[in-house]
């Protein structure tokens, strides 16, 4: 065997274990959402009820204590829950914990417990407000996760990026 | 004026450690809540009460009768007609849930802010006093505050994000002066997501404003639980 084909095949081996490490992280970060939605699994995908009309009560009715409580949806509380949880998520801020911890940035992602504002919560039936405090901090929570994951994946693309750059810089090095 | 300090823990986004001072607001309003959101429109009604000592009690009354606490350790919501609680503990250095825009509403804006902050700028507009904050929180710069005031109390109040795109916007209606305390009987409150999108509006209207007797404050809606009350945990 020549020596230039050695280097060569010493080259394309390289080249070949930096695809295969960002072709990892890539399909994570792909695969990492579609793992992230158990409360996704569990909603109904059946015609949805008319929606709720909800309003002072209607003129005559007995108002404290007798107003009768609007009719509970469970898949509409885990969708408004959802919604909000994404909408409430400080992406850019989970994405840099990721980006500057690493690791520990996706830990204290997973950890947090993502709060909804309590106006949010007022006027709920009890049913309504157990599904969507779980959906909201489950769904929270994966977004935290996915955020962060997204700042190791990138921190981990440009460091490989940047040693394939340095490595292929150096060809005396590869040579000789 | 105290009650601004629990106000701060949450508002600018601002997690101010140890425990806040007792607040002096002692106030109970009707109200009616509207928010508008991608979901739709909600309406809520009930009362109100700031209660001294740093508590707000809200008793709903439609659509669904419930009793809410936001205590500064402690958030209960109460179900009557089941008998049953939800409950969330905090821990002293988490800032405690706050109807954000009510206090915003009846605080001095200024007093908000975590201290490090920084007047930029405050001129006369229209016969207004328009003032301009930094928010710096642990000497981090997040953002700026824009207010409007009158003679009689906060017009609006305005949270950008370092880049300009606005966080939370108030706008207060005519004030009434109950006490000490200058009370908006309108508030509408503009929440935003990282970006500047809007994601929810609040629309407040309170009436019947009092300041109830310090010697027998009437605590509606203080979620006051019994020993049969089922209890259930919440993560906060």
């Amino acid at each position: 065997m020549t020596r230039a084909a050695s280097v060569r095949r010493v080259g394309v081996r390289k080249w070949a274990g930096a695809l295969i490490v960002v072709a990892v992280v890539s399909g994570a970060m792909i695969a990492s959402p579609l793992l992230e939605h158990p409360v996704q699994a569990q909603q109904s995908w059946e015609p949805q009820p008319q929606p709720q009309t909800w309003g002072p009560p209607a003129p005559g009715a007995p108002a404290y204590g007798y107003a009768p409580p609007p009719p509970f949806d469970p898949a509409r509380a885990a969708m408004e829950a959802t919604q909000d949880a994404q909408a409430d998520e400080n992406g850019a801020l989970w994405f840099f914990a990721g980006c500057l911890l690493g690791v520990i940035g996706v830990v204290i992602a997973y950890v947090a417990d993502p709060t909804p504002p309590p106006a949010r919560l007022m006027g709920k039936s009890p049913e309504y407000l157990a599904i969507y405090m779980r959906t909201y901090q489950s769904e929270g929570r994966s977004a935290q996760v996915r955020s962060a994951l997204w700042g190791i994946g990138v921190v981990v693309i440009l460091t490989v990026v940047l040693i394939i750059v340095i490595v292929k810089s150096e060809p005396s090095m590869m040579t000789y | 004026m105290a009650a601004s300090v629990v106000v701060a823990s949450t508002w600018p986004a601002a997690a101010m450690p140890g425990p806040p001072a007792a607040p002096a607001v002692s106030l109970s309003a009707s109200f009616i809540l509207k928010t508008i959101d991608a979901q739709g429109t909600d309406t809520v009604s009930g009362d109100v009460s700031f209660i001294p000592g740093g508590e707000v009690c809200v008793a709903v009354k439609t659509p669904v009768v419930q009793e809410m606490r936001l205590g500064r350790r402690e958030l209960v919501i109460y179900y009557p007609a089941q008998d049953l609680a939800f409950v969330a503990h905090f821990e002293p250095t988490q800032p405690p849930p706050m109807l954000d825009a009510l206090a915003a509403g009846i605080v001095d804006p200024g007093s908000t802010l975590p201290s490090e902050s920084k007047l930029l700028e405050q001129k006369r507009e229209n016969g207004n006093l328009v003032t301009r904050w930094r928010v710096v929180v642990g000497g981090t710069e997040t953002g700026e505050m824009r207010t409007v005031e009158s003679r009689a109390g906060a017009i609006s109040i305005e949270l950008s994000e370092k880049s300009g795109k606005p966080q939370r916007r108030f706008a207060f209606g005519d004030r009434i002066r109950v006490g000490t305390h200058s009370v908006p009987r309108t508030i509408v409150a503009d929440y935003f997501a990282a970006g500047g999108v809007q994601k929810r509006e609040e629309q407040w209207s309170l009436a019947d404003v009092t300041k109830p007797d310090p010697r027998h404050p009437a605590q509606i809606g203080c979620a006051r639980l019994r020993p049969q009350t089922k209890i259930q945990t919440l993560q906060w």
